[in-house]
């Protein structure tokens, strides 16, 4: 029988060999997408498993700590080697088998992070960075690709003049995370590194893997765009092999009459699938290939991944070619199980019962158990109930649309008084199942958009809008934080020259904030920690700078120097940036209630140390050039440890969209990928709509055919065959953009209070309409086949 | 042995709510051509599908060759029709990717037989019913009368017991009908097979050994022949 299968599916007529070739297409761009969505999920794979080689430890002694006298702070735990005022001990250090020093520091250039590392080896064998076989000598650097591309083209004074040295080399793709990288490693002599703070000790290298904060999010949408993108596939191919159904229940039912067993009929169907959908996977292979290069090229999780790493491997190729023409004969089979061919050509399959209110409960309770989700704090158990709430919500959707589809389909046949509406609502409402499994995919599609443009815009936007809108283009660096770390901030002729270099670029607006005198009887330059309760002092600005970012706050008239809560300006959530911070000493970071400060006495500002200093340009390049500057001439020495342990409360030079668009990333991240999920749904969606709206009109021919024989005009036809798909397209689309959307709300309304919504209606309105034009247009572009079918000339039926 | 190779005996069916047979008994001898006839929606075409095994019957019994069909299942009865019986249809319902050869040897094949064999039993038929021009064909490629005549070999390529045959010229002109019927009955004859034929025309019924005829769900016996 395999062999008769083989034969009615290779060589069994024209119409035969066209059913193949619509499977096997909707089979082939299936198995594209997926082994697109399969590469890239590679590639990510691929840098999640990258040698965290920025996690390599710090050397630390046991036994550092020191009991602290009476009403003194005890000292913390020092990496070996590090004195108490964060300078390293270079003879200890050496003693202690450390081999390397490195000092991690982040920068920006237009938004986009550069990662620096200042490195001086202290032995012959000090560890090198993945792919590179020595370390930068003093006066050398070696920089990514991407990087030596910006700095050829872009100039030094907006760059290149930060680093010192020359270019030595590139750093190799084993130490980066993504070819769009911006990062560099600079050469030092150990003296030259052992005074700047933050300097860590290193003996070794890292193995460990990578674990960045949106790994969970990324690979739960892997797993979750690959479950959204397989409803509309398996709708699509599932479509493709139910074309020419009549006619292949005609075969069976003749095999049936001379005495085929329904396990032979099986076997045959299982060989028509099975065969439809190999050659399907070889297309889809080759399809995948030639498109690969494009697939490298795309940005799912804020970069793009390395080309070489963006494959399905071996493992991806033979999956597809093994799994799918198997899955298919077992549909084949399980498909078949239900129907049982009578010789007489009569399938004994139950008529469906009419879809019941019941349909809607799995879409109530996803949103109930949604609703229940938010409210739980941030956890893994909010995690446990907040996705299967998602995922209960979306497939709600998607059981509910037969009944909304019937229910429609009463309402048109009441209201409608055509010929053209009494078909289409007849057809649509003896059996909705069918008729709606064709849009299903593009209702998917919207309901994760809209959940997307609820939410995701809402919390990006929060971060820098309203108040803090104006702030978003500003750089701030902060000098001095105070306490044990204090170090002074920038001397009054620092601060001079630094102003008078900055000021003289054109479009430049600088606010310097200084740190007052009164110290409450403890000096940073005591080298004791400060005792327990102390505060430090108040920080100043001038009201006549400070009207360069009016956001900060406002001085009464006359007034001339204002106390500032400058540490409020360093929060690393922009959520919880409380403005203005003028006339205040502190603010309390949860409440945003200040302590207002006393009247600032007069001083000479200018004899002060500048602890903050902000700098404002509108020009995008000034601002590279001021920050240029100010890492070469009045750098923040505080430093930052391991990217590992980086936060947004950077001393700088960050603007403070930088600083939003770091703790963004996560949600930017999971748009763009979401956004790349919906894309190639409606994509498979819209080919599945164009394959069951040809086979519906295939399966029809007959009696479409004979409507218009007997009269009915064409466009009758044409407005019944668009009738059927458009009603449940729009109407179950607009059901699961309300559900979406109210999710989206409860989601904001609940995590985000006081935050209002902020919903792109206009990108959305156009977003939305595009598809579901874009769906009724592939439907009115198989009209054409429903005219060449039905003409007069072919009503003869075989 | 008994004479009769075919019999029903009191056999109900109905559709739903529809009683197609009420009780119908007939017997069949062996080799004979038996004419089923009355009037549309009497019954007829229900009472040879009861006796082919295609339906079975709500209440009474079918015997086959001293051996009841209505108590056998589903896979017995496919193997009857596969080795023992062979169906011409009005429409033919041939299988529409196959070739006129194919369709000939396909019970052949369904029997497992082995391939080339299939097709060496099933070529003479074709040039018999005077379709060796068309064996590489399809049936969308046929006339009526050929598709018809492919019909009929498939029919008779595996030596069957019984023959039923239901209209079998229903859709074809009076002299192509002729045709079919003549080649039909010819072959029947020559391979001694036993033929159940189902129809409204008593041109085609003039074929026949026998007629009888159903009406509303009965068997009505013509007077020259005895049924039990």
């Amino acid at each position: 029988m395999i062999r008769m299968g083989m034969r009615l599916t290779l060589r069994g007529g024209r119409e035969a060999v066209i059913r193949l070739v619509v499977t096997s297409l909707a089979v082939a761009v299936g198995v594209t997408v997926i082994l697109g969505v399969y590469s890239l999920f590679n590639a990510y794979q691929g840098t999640t498993n990258r040698q965290c080689w920025e996690c390599s430890p710090t050397v630390t002694a046991v036994g550092d700590v020191n009991a602290p006298a009476p009403g003194q702070r005890p000292v913390r735990d020092q990496p070996v080697g590090v004195k108490a005022g964060g300078s390293i001990d270079l003879a200890a250090a050496r003693q202690a088998g450390v081999k390397e020093l490195w000092n991690f520091s982040q920068d920006f250039y237009q938004g986009t992070e550069l990662r620096r590392l200042d490195v001086a080896a202290l032995t012959a064998d000090a560890p090198t960075l993945p792919g590179m076989t020595t370390v930068p000598a003093p006066g050398e650097y070696y920089v990514s690709p991407a990087l030596a591309r910006l700095l050829a083209t872009v100039p030094a004074n907006e760059l290149g003049d930060r680093f010192p040295g020359h270019q030595a080399g590139q750093i190799p793709r084993a130490a980066l995370y993504s070819p769009d990288e911006l990062a560099i490693v600079i050469g030092h002599t150990a003296d030259d590194l052992a005074t700047r703070p933050a300097t860590e000790p290193i003996t070794a290298m890292s193995t460990a893997k990578e674990v960045k904060g949106t790994t969970t999010i990324y690979r739960f949408a892997f797993a979750f765009g690959t479950v959204a993108l397989l409803l509309p596939i398996i709708i699509m191919v599932g479509t493709a092999t139910r074309l020419s159904a009549a006619r292949r229940e005609e075969r069976y039912a003749a095999m049936r009459l001379v005495g085929a067993t329904p396990r032979q009929i099986v076997t045959v169907a299982s060989v028509e699938s099975f065969v439809g959908a190999a050659l399907g996977s070889v297309l889809g292979i080759l399809g995948y290939l030639a498109v690969s290069a494009q697939v490298a090229k795309v940005n799912v999780t804020g970069t793009v991944f390395f080309p070489a790493e963006v494959t399905p491997g071996v493992l991806g190729y033979l999956g597809v070619l093994i799994l799918v023409p198997a899955l298919a004969a077992f549909a084949a089979v399980r498909s078949l199980r239900r129907v049982q061919y009578d010789p007489l050509a009569v399938t004994r399959k139950a008529t469906p019962k009419p879809p019941t209110v019941k349909r809607l409960i799995p879409l109530l309770l996803g949103v109930a158990l949604f609703v229940v989700a938010v409210n739980i704090p941030a956890s893994d158990s909010a995690d446990a109930v907040t996705y299967p709430a998602l995922v209960l919500t979306m497939w709600g959707v998607v059981f509910a649309g037969p009944w909304v589809t019937m229910w429609v389909s009463r309402l048109l046949a009441r209201i409608g008084g055509g010929a053209a509406t009494t078909l289409a609502a007849r057809r649509l409402a003896d059996d909705p199942r069918a008729t709606f499994r064709t849009v299903a995919g593009v209702t998917v599609a919207v309901f994760v958009g809209t959940a997307v443009a609820g939410v995701l815009p809402t919390a990006m936007v929060a971060s820098t809008s309203g108040e803090r809108a104006p702030l978003t283009g500003v750089l701030r660096l902060r000098y001095d934080v105070g306490g044990m770390d204090s170090q002074g901030g920038l001397s009054p002729a620092q601060t001079t020259t630094a102003l008078n270099a900055l000021r003289a670029m054109p479009g430049v607006s600088t606010v310097p904030i200084y740190i007052g005198t009164d110290t409450s009887g403890w000096s940073p330059d005591s080298n004791t920690p400060p005792p327990l309760g102390w505060t430090p002092p108040l920080e100043y600005v001038s009201c006549a700078d400070a009207k360069a970012v009016p956001a900060l706050g406002a001085c009464a008239p006359g007034q001339k120097i204002s106390a500032i809560a400058a540490d409020e300006l360093f929060v690393d959530n922009p959520l919880l940036l409380h403005l203005p911070v003028m006339g205040y000493g502190a603010m309390d970071r949860v409440t945003g209630v200040g302590q207002t400060a006393p009247a600032a006495p007069d001083m000479d500002l200018s004899a002060l140390n500048v602890t903050t200093l902000l700098v404002a340009s509108s020009d995008r390049a000034t601002l590279e050039r001021a920050r240029t500057y100010l890492d070469v001439n009045a750098p923040v020495l505080l430093g930052m440890g391991s990217p590992d342990q980086w936060s947004t409360n950077a001393a700088g030079p960050m603007t403070f969209g930088e600083v939003a668009s770091v703790r963004d990333e996560q949600y930017r991240a999971a748009q763009q990928m979401i956004m790349f999920v919906v894309g190639l749904t409606l994509f498979v969606a819209g080919c599945g709509i164009a394959v069951a709206t040809a086979g519906s009109l295939v399966e029809r021919k007959r009696p479409f055919t004979l409507l218009r024989l007997s009269g009915a005009p064409l466009a009758v036809l044409r407005r019944v065959v668009f009738l059927e798909s458009a009603l449940p397209l729009v109407s179950v689309s607009v059901l699961s953009g309300l559900a979406a959307y109210a999710m989206a709300l409860i989601a904001v309304r609940t995590l985000a209070k006081g935050v209002s919504m902020s919903f792109p209606l206009a990108t959305y309105s156009v977003s939305v309409s595009v598809v579901v034009v874009a769906a009724l247009g592939v439907i009115l572009g198989s009209m054409t086949l429903l005219n060449r079918m039905t003409r007069s000339e072919y009503a003869r039926f075989e | 042995m008994s004479e009769y190779i075919l019999e029903a005996r009191d056999v109900h069916r109905a559709f739903g709510q529809t009683q197609a047979l009420r009780g119908a008994s007939v017997a069949v001898q062996r080799g004979e051509i038996l004419a089923v006839m009355g009037p549309s929606g009497s019954g007829k075409s229900t009472l040879l599908h009861c006796l082919a095994g295609i339906y079975a019957p709500n209440e009474g019994e079918v015997w086959f060759d001293g051996a009841r069909v209505d108590t056998l299942g589903e896979t017995k009865r496919t193997e009857l029709r596969r080795d023992a019986f062979g169906f011409v249809f009005q429409f033919g319902q041939l299988v529409p990717e196959l070739t006129a050869l194919d369709n000939v040897a396909l019970p052949l094949l369904l029997a497992k037989k082995p391939r080339r064999q299939a097709y060496a039993q099933a070529a003479p038929w074709l040039e018999r019913l005077g379709l060796e021009e068309h064996g590489d064909h399809r049936s969308g490629e046929l006339s009526g009368g050929q598709a018809q005549r492919v019909a009929l070999a498939r029919a008779l390529v595996h030596k069957p017991r019984v023959l039923f045959a239901d209209e079998p010229t229903g859709a074809l002109d009076t002299l192509t009908g002729e045709a079919v019927m003549n080649l039909l009955v010819n072959a029947a004859r020559e391979e001694g097979t036993t033929v159940v034929l189902v129809t409204h025309d008593a041109r085609v019924a003039a074929y026949a050994d026998r007629e009888i005829v159903v009406r509303d769900g009965r068997a009505l016996t013509t007077p020259s022949s005895a049924v039990a």
